[in-house]
């Protein structure tokens, strides 16, 4: 009978540990489910871990002062879990009233003190009480989790189905021998993602030294396309529209696009003509951009390969983590992330990567190598020299524009490292785009920092110029839409015939 | 006896409205005592119609340490053979109660010299930049102004159109009102 009793009391103290578990589980597993199609279930492991912890240790701290009222201590610990949750929210909104002074040294404390204090009076009430209360609220957590979970299943399960499809084709892809269509140059299709048309360069940031930019690229032997827009400022979309000549609508799912980039019309003529297929794809690859990405077919993946040469001891928070962690007590640590990222050094390495070894590679010819570098694009932690800016500024577009100027050195350099490598008897065709310009996506509640009086058309001007000296009659002109950046250059190689849109 | 049985209520509250109020305030009071901003001592120079200036960014270059950094141009059109580096520059910062004088460096503007090529200055290092404690500037609105001091001791000032609020949490420039 007593350890039958002793058994009860102890499912007693595990059972009531659920309430604030499930608590502290919800944020994550809500912003998990609004961001499905674009994160993958790695990043959530130490961000739930955490919280799991802390509300369990909470209510471990309660047990402890309310002895044998194991459901008052857990109503106590979701007090201060609440506060946990709330007190990053809660700070950004007396930012926003600004009637005093608000810091971290003299609100977290007070926010702990009230935790304290309201899980005090809480454990108040009676304990039959307690019990019914605590049922209520861990059913009523448990079914918010629940319905989440409706959200994210089907998700995950299509990303896993896509992602089987790529590595299938894709090895069959790499099984075929690149050969017998030595005649045909290599091409390099570079992505500078947010890179804004060298007219914004010069109306909006009142930079004329763009002009020599552009006529270095000219002397080198490009063709520079000015007035370029893409159809949209969406990555997914316009990366999908461009490698299947397609004007496709913009308001797809993200996991449509990720098919249609995934298995794409460009690679499989490429690959029919014999080319070795090479992506670097840091749309993919960055923390900060779309993990959940289905790899693309080709014969080498190059962001899978490449590990940071510094690679820094693991950090707590990745940006996942950080989205979460800046609403909760743990904000006050989350504000001095800095290049030790171990993120934002794979970023560097990747950006100098591109920049120096990508045009090196010894890889059976003809390749196609499609490199997407998410530069200019946020974090601005570039300078216009290369130097690494404050965490503060990778969120701020009044540092655009020097990772902008930074982008053009790393323009250059890639080009540089291209053409010395290159055979002068088959020179290489190098396309240079950005997906979109620049679209100053402040002001949005997150602490980012916007441009002023930035006209809305700049969003979609774009960089495009094209070294292609096997194709002098290729018809590039001003204003010419991006969807038909393969077809100009299909219809030159392959006399493919694909009509200009 | 009231206070006897609402006693941890009392102080329970009375910590937070310490904490949360009087502490933030007590905290920036020591700040703007013990490493105030530079003042402007006297009565302001003549502003003068032979310069120019403009004012780019206000910006947060360390979280931590509460440091802003303000940055622009500005120089002098007379006397000609004057370069920006050949006088100091100051931005002031001008409120009803306060006038501060931040002593500023010079930053290369290639692009300021572009444009104004046709006067015939010396401009590759127009641009200027001033680092300042955000906590040591008290609750105002301030003109911003440049103010230029000649080696010969002469002081003349511009006025910009802009202005810096500062509020409890926030610190911007934008343009004043006319």
């Amino acid at each position: 009978m007593t350890e039958n009793s002793a058994q009860h009391k102890l499912t007693d103290y595990l059972l009531a540990a659920l309430l604030p578990l499930l608590a502290v589980l919800y944020p994550i597993v809500f912003t998990y489910a609004n961001n499905v199609s674009i994160l993958t279930m790695a990043s959530l492991w130490r961000i739930l871990g955490i919280f799991a912890a802390i509300s369990l240790l909470v209510y471990l701290i309660w047990v402890l002062v309310l002895k044998k009222k194991p459901f008052s201590a857990a109503l106590a610990a979701l007090c201060f879990v609440l506060l946990f949750l709330t007190y990053g929210s809660i700070y950004q909104l007396l930012i926003k009233i600004d009637l005093l002074p608000v810091y971290h040294f003299s609100l977290l404390p007070a926010a702990v003190i009230l935790g304290g204090y309201l899980g005090w009076l809480v454990s108040k009430i009676p304990a039959e009480a307690g019990k019914k209360v605590w049922l209520i609220l861990t059913s009523m957590a448990a079914i918010l989790l629940v319905l989440n979970f409706v959200k994210i299943v089907p998700a995950e399960l299509q990303k896993k189905s896509q992602a089987a499809n790529g590595s299938t084709a894709s090895a069959a892809a790499s099984a075929k021998p690149a050969a017998g269509a030595q005649v045909y140059p290599d091409i390099y299709w570079l992505i500078f993602d947010e890179f804004s048309g060298f007219d914004v360069a010069s109306d909006y940031f009142n930079y004329p030294e763009i002009d020599q930019f552009s006529e270095h690229l000219q002397q080198m032997g490009f063709q520079v396309v000015e007035g370029s827009h893409s159809s949209s400022y969406l990555t997914l979309h316009q990366i999908a529209t461009r490698l299947n000549y397609e004007q496709l609508p913009a308001d797809l799912d993200e996991l449509a696009y990720y098919q249609k980039i995934s298995d794409n019309k460009v690679m499989h003529l490429l690959k029919s003509k014999g080319y070795t297929t090479v992506v670097m794809d840091e749309a993919r690859s960055a923390s900060f951009a779309f993990q959940a990405k289905t790899a693309i077919q080709a014969d080498i993946l190059l962001e899978d390969t490449l590990v940071s040469g510094q690679a820094a001891p693991e950090m707590v928070f990745n940006p996942f983590s950080l989205l979460v962690a800046e609403r909760t007590m743990l904000l006050p640590f989350t504000q001095n992330y800095d290049i030790e990222n171990v993120d934002l050094e794979k970023h560097r390495d990747t950006v100098y990567f591109v920049a120096d070894e990508l045009g090196k590679l010894d890889l059976p010819q003809p390749k196609f190598v499609y490199s997407h570098l998410l530069l200019p694009h946020m974090p601005f932690m570039f300078a216009e020299n290369g130097s690494y800016l404050q965490p503060s500024a990778y969120h701020d577009w009044n540092y655009y524009f020097g990772q902008y100027q930074f982008t053009l050195k790393i323009i250059d350099r890639t080009v540089q490292t291209i053409m010395e490598a290159a055979d002068p008897d088959n020179p290489p065709i190098i396309i240079l785009q950005s997906d979109h310009g620049a679209r100053n996506l402040g002001d949005n509640g997150n602490g980012e920092r916007s441009l002023i009086n930035y006209p809305d058309i700049y969003r979609t001007s774009i960089l495009y110029a094209v070294y292609a000296p096997a194709c002098p009659n290729m018809p590039l002109t001003d204003g010419i839409d991006p969807v038909n950046t393969f077809p100009l250059v299909f219809n030159c190689l392959f006399d493919s015939n694909i009509p200009l849109q | 006896m009231w206070f006897k049985k609402n006693k941890v209520h009392v102080i329970v509250w009375l910590s937070l409205g310490l904490l949360v109020i009087v502490s933030p305030l007590v905290y920036r009071m020591h700040i703007q005592r013990n490493s105030p901003l530079p003042q402007f001592e006297g009565a302001l120079p003549q502003v003068t119609t032979d310069a120019k200036m403009y004012v780019d960014a206000l910006r947060e270059v360390d979280e931590t340490e509460h440091l802003y950094r303000l940055e622009g141009w500005g120089f002098l059109t007379e006397p000609v053979n004057l370069a920006p580096d050949d006088y100091e520059r100051s931005v002031l910062l001008v409120s009803d109660q306060h006038v501060f004088a931040l002593p500023a460096s010079s930053v290369p503007r290639a692009d300021v010299a572009a444009v104004f090529k046709d006067l015939g200055l010396n401009l590759k290092n127009a641009g200027y930049s001033v680092s300042f404690n955000i906590e040591a500037l008290p609750q105002a609105r301030y003109s911003i102004a440049l103010l230029f001091t000649l080696p010969d001791g002469t002081q003349a000032r511009l006025d910009s159109k802009f202005v810096l609020d500062r509020t409890a949490n926030t610190a911007v420039i934008s343009l004043g009102e006319d």
